[in-house]
């Protein structure tokens, strides 16, 4: 593939994007949000159509659109006089509009309404005018906001900002859609009135609700789609600003891409388990019964095996002399309590259980690894306490046990003529499999140490060309890091020797060697982060 | 805290309280997006293989080609990639090189540009630098840079049509009647050892076969070496007004004279500057002693393609002595200069009474007043003296 010709990306052929994508976008996601709150209001008054409040939410939805293209197209969105007399005439507008809309919601009882009104003004704006306003200003104004950050998007020095204020809105908008959505199945499910709403969300042992919400699908959908659009037009603008020139076929890349991303990680989304009929404990109590099961009768299994053949032996020579009635042993019971797989929906249940609280605790797990190392120095406090050390060391212990229990196993497995090894003496990637296996030798952790540390580099921008010696990197290493220009020296001094002689080595060489290796990494980590900062600012 | 990474703990508290299979699904979702990306984007640089292809060297006017190639051995695709090569200005209009372009997973893709070789140098091509992110923009934009390359530009060659040195001669050690020194390589005889005679010159196999000492004798000889001296201080350029002209016709001097000497009269040649080393970064002495041959006329081109001029005055003249007091009896002696000093004529008088042949070359595309001058004093002390105003003076030197 090569590229011959590349002409620049001229940003007018998004004006659709712009022009009708975007806005529309904008308007279902503010629908999603005022049907979930419709879909509330419605659990407690199902005889409240709501059909008014969405119309009257989708009048100050499009009349927000429609005003701010007026005022742009006018050029006087820098006046602030004839801005505040534009909205104020706007809303004046929009108040007549969505009384006029309360009112024709109801054609039996027009003559009446308009009677009243006209008799006493006070008398218009009842509850349900109340809220159709509150909630119409809140949409006007999300909806401005929400173009005016699409607007900004187009100032390069803006945009960054602009882009994390459309995130926050998604995110504060799905924080709420779900929140509403919820309260809304629990009443729907439960019929519940008002006053046990507040004790039955926290009895965390109600059954759970099935189905699919689908404004809420809808609202989040249609969310990131937007952040990635958002994304993309952000980088265009970069982009153009700086001159870059930008394949053309980047575009229609970029919506297959986003399109199989979201799409894979949907069907993966809901291929996962959503809930779980066993407790988290109650889950881990079965799977570590099931596991000493299997262990006790693997037990009982070899017991048996060894006495089967002795009994038989003493039964043959002392057959006589042995009471007839001498019990032969029997094979031990199957693991599996029969009682338990008395329920065929048993297995299913606690599989179910197992997983849902396996990806809880990969989910959660990550998510606080990946946040503790964007965060060193939060890591840093943490380590100070007794009880995060320790727990640290319990977490490695365990996945060095793992590892250990892995490497065991693998070694059971047929063995096939493997030559990779030869050829891969030199890889720093086959190393990884066995890294800091605490049983190395010294010489090995030393090798290991200064390896893994030039895996790690790769990633901060001080990558090893493949041409280089030891000793050539070195002095590139220490003009990057000149903080910890011993420590560099130090490590490849003590790699090199361990690569190259035959000098024996002693465990505090490889700890001193360690010590290195921590401060080389924090060291470059610290650098990495500053040259971001500086980057970004 | 990063909103997504806090919307998505919010997705988990309102998916655990509410208990909505549903609302674990959107938290699934989100979850997996925030992971994957984050992975994605950190394995693209781990996949990505580069390689930059260009010819190292280069003669003033060609066009380079230099072809990059992209290599994503992984199986994601990478789904936007900025890429900024930073380019000399001598040899690329703007300085540098920028694409963004989109990968897809397990494909290679090779980006072409030209370089335009306008001036001779030493230069670097690169480093290039990457920029990556992830599609939604959640993860901070990803940097990372591949090492750059060098160019080397020689610098312009005028064919010399006829130059008067002394070194005229496609014989590079003459026999001379004035015994200058014993050339190794001619024979002419054997004679009985004296006291004092080097034990390197004995004929072991005649000393074995007549069980008496006998020394070899040499037919004497006269070198036509030759070593340029260029000059590249700024100051003493600077005394006549524009130095950069007059250091590139300088340089340009030297590396005529180096291609016609080792080309056209198969003369050995040797060179000595003294000035700021690109590669080193540092002030160097670069001495190239005399030799023939194509691949020593290419080492000299490459020292005067990368050297730059001395922003600092150095004792050119103090140079000048140093190195002399190591090349043969005879070698021919150029040196190059803007104008003849009082202190540069005294060496250079040094030299020829020491027994080189010295010739000064005064490069000056400015003043001539004062190079005319020059010229004269040389006259003077019988030191020959060129002049050299533009590249046009080259083509009949002497």
């Amino acid at each position: 593939m090569q590229y011959n010709i590349m002409k620049l990306i001229q940003l007018d052929r998004q004006q659709w994007v712009s022009q009708w994508l975007r806005p529309l976008i904008v308007i279902t996601m503010i629908m999603c949000l005022n049907l979930s709150l419709v879909s509330l209001v419605r659990a407690f008054n199902p005889a409240w159509s709501g059909n008014t409040l969405l119309a009257g939410m989708l009048l100050t939805t499009l009349e927000a659109l429609y005003s701010r293209r007026i005022l742009i197209s006018q050029h006087h969105h820098q006046d602030l006089f004839y801005l505040a007399r534009y909205h104020l005439v706007e809303w004046g507008m929009l108040i007549m509009a969505l009384k006029l809309i309360q009112l024709l919601s109801y054609p039996t009882q027009l003559l009446r309404e308009l009677q009243l009104v006209w008799q006493e003004p006070a008398e218009a704006i009842n509850f349900e005018f109340s809220m159709m306003l509150t909630l119409g200003l809140l949409a006007w104004v999300i909806t401005r906001q929400t173009l005016s950050n699409f607007d900004n998007l187009q100032d390069p020095n803006e945009s960054g900002l602009a882009m994390e204020e459309l995130s926050q809105n998604f995110f504060l908008g799905g924080a709420l859609i779900l929140l509403i959505s919820g309260l809304t199945q629990l009443l729907l499910v439960w019929q519940l009135n008002y006053a046990t709403i507040q004790a039955q969300i926290f009895n965390l042992k109600r059954p759970h609700v099935e189905g699919i919400i689908l404004n809420v699908l809808v609202y989040f959908i249609l969310g990131l789609v937007l952040l990635s659009q958002v994304n993309l037009t952000r980088l265009l603008i970069r982009w153009q600003r700086q001159e870059i020139e930008v394949a053309p076929q980047l575009i229609s890349q970029w919506i297959k891409y986003s399109f199989a991303f979201l799409s894979v990680l949907a069907l993966f989304a809901f291929m996962l388990p959503t809930n779980y009929t066993l407790g988290f404990l109650a889950s881990a109590g079965r799977v570590i019964a099931f596991i000493l099961a299997i262990i006790n009768f693997i037990l009982e299994l070899l017991l048996f095996l060894i006495t089967l053949p002795i009994l038989w032996l003493l039964h043959q020579l002392l057959g006589t002399a042995l009471n007839a009635d001498t019990p032969m042993p029997t094979p031990p019971p199957s693991p599996i309590d029969s009682t338990a797989m008395q329920t065929p929906s048993f297995w299913l249940e606690l599989l179910q259980s197992v997983g849902f609280w396996l990806v809880m605790l990969i989910i959660i797990f990550y998510l606080v690894k990946t946040y503790l190392n964007d965060h060193p120095e939060l890591m840093q406090l943490l380590k100070s306490i007794r009880l995060f050390n320790l727990l640290q060391n319990i977490i490695s212990r365990l996945r060095q046990l793992l590892r250990q229990v892995w490497g065991y196993g693998a070694s059971w497995r047929p063995k096939k003529l493997n030559l990779s090894p030869l050829f891969q003496a030199h890889d720093v990637s086959t190393h990884k499999r066995n890294w800091l296996g605490h049983g190395d030798s010294p010489r090995d952790q030393i090798l290991h140490y200064y390896r893994d540390l030039l895996q790690q580099l790769e990633h901060f921008s001080y990558r090893r060309r493949q041409d280089h010696t030891p000793y050539e990197y070195e002095p590139q290493l220490r003009q990057a890091m000149p903080e910890v220009e011993t420590e560099v020296h130090a490590l490849t001094a003590a790699f090199v020797q361990a690569r190259y002689s035959q000098a024996d080595f002693t465990p505090d060489q490889a700890a001193s060697a360690k010590q290195q290796w921590q401060r080389i990494r924090s060291s470059a980590e610290h650098e990495e982060v500053t040259t971001n900062e500086e980057k970004n600012e | 805290m990063n909103p997504f990474f806090a919307f998505i703990l919010a997705l988990f508290v309102i998916a655990a309280i509410f208990q909505i299979d549903f609302f674990f699904t959107i938290f699934y979702l989100f979850a997996s997006i925030y992971i994957v990306s984050r992975l994605w984007a950190q394995r693209i640089f781990q996949n990505l293989h580069l390689s930059r292809t260009l010819t190292p060297r280069a003669f003033l006017g060609d066009e380079i080609t230099v072809t990059v190639t992209l290599s994503n051995h992984g199986l994601l695709p990478i789904p936007w990639l900025s890429i900024n090569e930073t380019l000399p200005l001598a040899l690329s209009s703007p300085p540098f090189y920028r694409q963004v372009i989109s990968m897809g997973g397990q494909s290679t893709l090779t980006l072409q540009y030209q370089l335009q070789a306008r001036e001779r140098g030493y230069y670097k091509i690169g480093p290039l630098h990457l920029e990556t992110g992830d599609l939604l923009g959640l993860k901070r934009q990803l940097t990372s840079q591949f090492a750059a390359d060098t160019l080397i530009v020689y610098p312009q060659i005028v064919p010399i049509v006829q130059l008067g040195l002394p070194t005229h001669s496609p014989n590079p050690v003459l026999s001379t009647t004035v015994p200058l020194f014993h050339d190794p390589s001619r024979l002419i005889g054997l004679r009985q050892y004296q006291p004092g005679d080097t034990p390197r010159h004995i004929h072991w196999a005649a000393t074995a076969a007549t069980g008496t000492l006998w020394v070899k004798q040499f037919q004497p000889a006269i070198s036509r070496e030759n070593a340029i001296f260029l000059n590249l201080d700024r100051e003493d350029y600077a005394e006549r007004g524009y130095p950069e002209p007059a250091i590139e016709l300088a340089i340009t001097t030297a590396a005529s004279l180096a291609n016609h000497t080792l080309t056209v009269e198969n003369l050995p040649l040797g060179l000595v500057t003294v000035g700021f080393d690109p590669l080193s970064e540092q002030q160097q002495t670069f001495n190239l002693t005399p030799h023939s041959g194509r691949g020593h006329l290419m080492q000299i081109l490459e020292v005067l393609a990368r050297v730059q001029r001395l922003e600092h005055g150095h004792h050119f003249t103090e140079t000048i002595r140093q190195i002399a007091l190591h090349l043969s009896w005879g070698t021919t002696i150029i040196i190059i200069t803007s104008h003849a000093s009082n202190t540069l004529l005294e060496t250079a008088l040094l030299l020829q009474r020491s027994g080189f042949a010295v010739t000064l070359i005064g490069v000056n595309p400015i003043e001539r007043r004062n190079t005319t001058q020059s010229t004269h004093a040389a006259a003077a002390l019988g030191i020959t003296m060129l002049e050299v105003r533009r590249e046009h003076d080259l083509e009949r030197l002497g």
